[in-house]
């Protein structure tokens, strides 16, 4: 089960290594930025559609907070998709993979202020670190 | 990681884009808050669900900041991009899928600082795919410190 979770580590960093490195140069080539991430988040959107088949799942526990919950996610996904695909455009992978590592310093922040605790802000930091 | 990251942007007199890394601000922080939010929530949904309306929904909020005709827009990123767009979807949502699936079966203070290898990963192919050989040992440092850092929180 270990050995599984930490396979599965791995190939996530491989994915998002490529996922930077792919990236980078369609940025640059880009003439629109934010046509390009709609177009990547439909595709994206597609493929994930994919794993509904495969790992069907349900739902469970759905409150209106987590409906809430869920509509600020995607609220602020689609500032992250309308500005992301600019900074790779201006950016070298080798300069922006880097600075994208601040992002728990921003989440550290966040589970402060929106989950109180320290040990849940700890959790919170493993897990998007 | 703040030390790794003045390290690999320090300038000594040129080279690092400013727009860019006000860029990178403007990404990291909804991005911060969003990991934070989908701690919270991520469970209640079938994976595949919750993947779909991460990706669906931020595409339809920005659709209308295509500025003049979106249609032709979007076929002219199509047309350029080719089949690297494909790659790029599969790649991203098979990470995030293998990212949920890696936390669901072993603890994620083990699995975090292996997920956190993308960065080493991504600057070595930069420098070797990408020939991004501007301040090489410099990133190196920097890449270095800002994985020491994000293990330690681990």
């Amino acid at each position: 089960m270990v050995y599984s979770g930490l396979f599965l580590a791995l190939l996530t960093a491989l994915l998002w290594a490529v996922f930077d490195l792919v990236s980078r140069p369609l940025s640059v080539r880009s003439k629109n930025p934010i046509a390009l991430s709609v177009l990547y988040n439909i595709l994206g959107g597609v493929f994930a559609l994919v794993f509904l088949f495969i790992e069907p799942g349900r739902f469970a526990g759905i409150t209106a907070t987590i409906l809430a919950f869920t509509f600020l996610i995607t609220v602020l996904y689609g500032i992250v998709e309308a500005t992301q695909f600019f900074a790779r455009k201006y950016l070298e992978v080798s300069y922006s993979s880097i600075l994208f590592q601040l992002t728990p310093v921003v989440v550290l922040a966040g589970a402060i202020l929106f989950l109180g605790s320290m040990p849940r802000v700890r959790k919170s930091l493993v897990l998007v670190s | 990681m703040i030390a790794g990251n003045i390290v690999a942007v320090y300038r000594h007199g040129g080279g690092l884009n400013l727009r860019g890394v006000a860029w990178i601000a403007a990404t990291i922080i909804p991005l911060g808050f969003g990991f934070v939010a989908a701690k919270i929530v991520f469970t209640h949904f079938p994976i595949g669900f919750y993947m779909a309306l991460t990706y669906f929904l931020p595409a339809l909020y920005i659709l209308p900041l295509i500025r003049g005709n979106r249609l032709s827009a979007l076929r002219q990123e199509w047309a350029v991009s080719s089949w690297t767009i494909l790659l790029l979807g599969f790649v991203s949502v098979l990470g995030s899928y293998t990212f949920l699936k890696a936390i669901s079966v072993a603890e994620v203070s083990t699995t975090a600082p292996i997920v956190n290898t993308s960065t080493i990963f991504a600057v070595l192919g930069g420098i070797i795919f990408l020939g991004e050989r501007a301040k090489i040992p410099q990133k190196i440092v920097g890449v270095v410190l800002a994985f020491v850092g994000i293990t330690i929180l681990g």
